[in-house]
């Protein structure tokens, strides 16, 4: 219960700092340009598959160039603001603390996606065709999932690297072209398949796929789901590792501020 | 002459923020390389496998202002967070030199970054350089890159009273993406913004650097390279302008280290 409570906490103080911070926005503005020339370029063909597809995964772009840049800098900003050193003295795991921001950056990221959506209808004139909306729900539930494991990934990483300004400005990109945000994976190369599919979100991006397709059975998404909670395993635990490696150059080694 | 290198390098190494290894090659090398697969992949999932090519060079002149608007936004904005620029603003410096000092090391990055892209085109895509006249590209590209770096310099100089430059630049960027021909042909606007969009930096390049890259004669595009040089030199002097008056606001509303709006 106190550990929710944190994490509520936690979630507060992030959305003071979007809220507050002037550049608030700015990932979520240039998402929008993005996503609209992607929906010109579906328009061309008209495909309604594609055009529902893309209605459905654009408006994820602006979240996760929020969720992964924001969540991204939190320990770095933690540390270089000094209040990362009472983060690791209180009994709280950091790691929960990082949960409730990136909870409530995608939170905040909501009303863009719906701007977002608005931006990729008026291009496409398109009402997406979702053969089957109970697998749609159930698969951006998983989406969500992995977003905030692949933007709590991103904390203790770029900590870990020095916090460099630029740090994600690859990073943003190449995760919307391998999580399947604008088209599905396996469009990919094969070299760049392999990698999209250590991602969980490319497994869940794969079921919004197959709902907007439709499918007789529900098996088909069982796959891709477990797939999905696997690489979300996976990831989490390499996070965690990650923090470990955080906590210990701080409390132990105390080098963390020396780069 | 030495005075004018040392001050471009200083701006360049001191307030360039993305000049680690990691960040600076991985936004000019690598950032490129995945625009181009989102919309080479995209043109063939969603779009026709045939305008692929015309994608991958609106892609690479767009990669310039990718690279070169944040970087030149960033020497502004770190000069005066960094407290620097009321030791600037203190000093009888030439004025007009400084500001001529700060984009020179970011317009290559400018052509970096185009050419990577280009690279990553050809290898992933595929562009048919047979009919290329390399002589117009090159030159087309060159005024290109040098048209961006102008409105880079006149936006940055906002850095200098704004509160934040991001919000600025991705504005910016984001308009021209949409408005400049990189994907939309500007023929699909409305008359007005058409004649906006003449304007902006890359819509006449991006003409100049297409038509060349397909064959045309140098001649044929001079019209071209000629209005993007104007709307060069209109936006360079729109920014030493602005450089010089937010000086003025910046001194008479005492926010030389804070932003002034």
């Amino acid at each position: 219960m106190n550990q929710l409570r944190a994490m509520v906490a936690a979630a507060q103080q992030q959305w003071k700092t979007i809220t507050i911070g002037g550049a608030g926005l700015s990932l979520q503005i240039i998402a929008i340009p993005t996503v609209a020339v992607f929906a010109w370029i579906a328009k061309q063909r008209g495909d309604p598959a594609v055009l529902s597809y893309m209605l459905l995964s654009l408006p994820l772009v602006s979240i996760w160039n929020g969720a992964v840049f924001r969540v991204g800098w939190t320990l770095s900003g933690e540390l270089s603001n000094q209040t990362l050193h009472f983060v690791y003295i209180s009994r709280t795991p950091v790691i929960i603390v990082s949960l409730g921001k990136a909870l409530a950056q995608i939170t905040w990221g909501l009303p863009t996606a719906v701007l977002t959506f608005a931006v990729v209808f008026l291009i496409t004139r398109t009402v997406p065709q979702v053969a089957d909306v109970g697998l749609l729900l159930f698969s951006l539930v998983f989406v969500i999932v992995g977003l905030i494991s692949a933007s709590m990934f991103f904390s203790p990483l770029n900590l870990l690297v020095g916090g460099r300004g630029g740090f994600f400005n690859a990073i943003i990109p190449f995760g919307v072209l391998l999580s399947g945000f604008v088209f599905p994976v396996d469009r990919l190369p094969v070299v760049l398949q392999v990698l999209a599919r250590c991602l969980p979100l490319s497994w869940a991006m794969d079921v919004v796929w197959l709902a907007v397709q439709g499918t007789d059975s529900w098996t088909r998404a069982i796959g891709p789901w477990a797939m999905c909670l696997l690489t979300t395993a996976g990831l989490s635990g390499v996070t965690y590792l990650l923090f470990k490696v955080v906590e210990r150059r701080i409390r132990v080694t105390g080098v963390l501020e020396m780069y | 002459m030495y005075n004018f290198i040392i001050q471009s390098y200083a701006n360049y190494k001191g307030l360039f923020g993305w000049l680690s290894w990691f960040s600076y090659l991985t936004t000019v090398f690598l950032r490129p390389v995945v625009m181009v697969i989102t919309y080479g992949v995209l043109g063939r999932f969603a779009g026709s496998p045939e305008v692929v090519q015309r994608y991958a060079i609106g892609i690479a002149v767009y990669s310039m202002p990718v690279i070169v608007l944040p970087g030149l936004a960033q020497c502004y904005t770190y000069d005066r967070s960094g407290g620097t620029l009321a030791f600037f603003y203190a000093t009888p410096v030439n004025r007009l030199v400084s500001y001529l000092s700060r984009p020179v090391f970011h317009y290559p990055n400018a052509l970096f970054s185009f050419v990577a892209t280009l690279f990553a085109a050809w290898a992933t895509v595929g562009l048919n350089l047979v009919p290329v006249n390399w002589a117009g590209f090159v030159i087309s590209t060159l005024v290109t890159a040098a048209s961006v770096t102008a409105l880079g310099q006149f936006l940055g100089t906002f850095a200098i009273v704004f509160r934040d430059w991001t919000n600025v630049q991705a504005v910016a960027t984001g308009s021209l993406l949409v408005l400049t021909g990189v994907i939309i042909p500007i023929t699909v606007f409305p008359t007005g913004i058409q004649a906006f969009a003449r304007f902006l930096p890359m819509t006449n390049g991006l003409i100049a650097v297409q038509q060349t890259f397909a064959g045309n004669s140098l001649s044929d595009v001079t019209g071209y390279i000629l209005w993007e040089s104007l709307v060069a030199l209109g936006y360079a002097v729109l920014g030493y302008a602005g450089f010089l008056l937010f000086e003025r606001v910046a001194k008479r509303m005492g926010t030389l280290e804070l932003e002034a709006f």
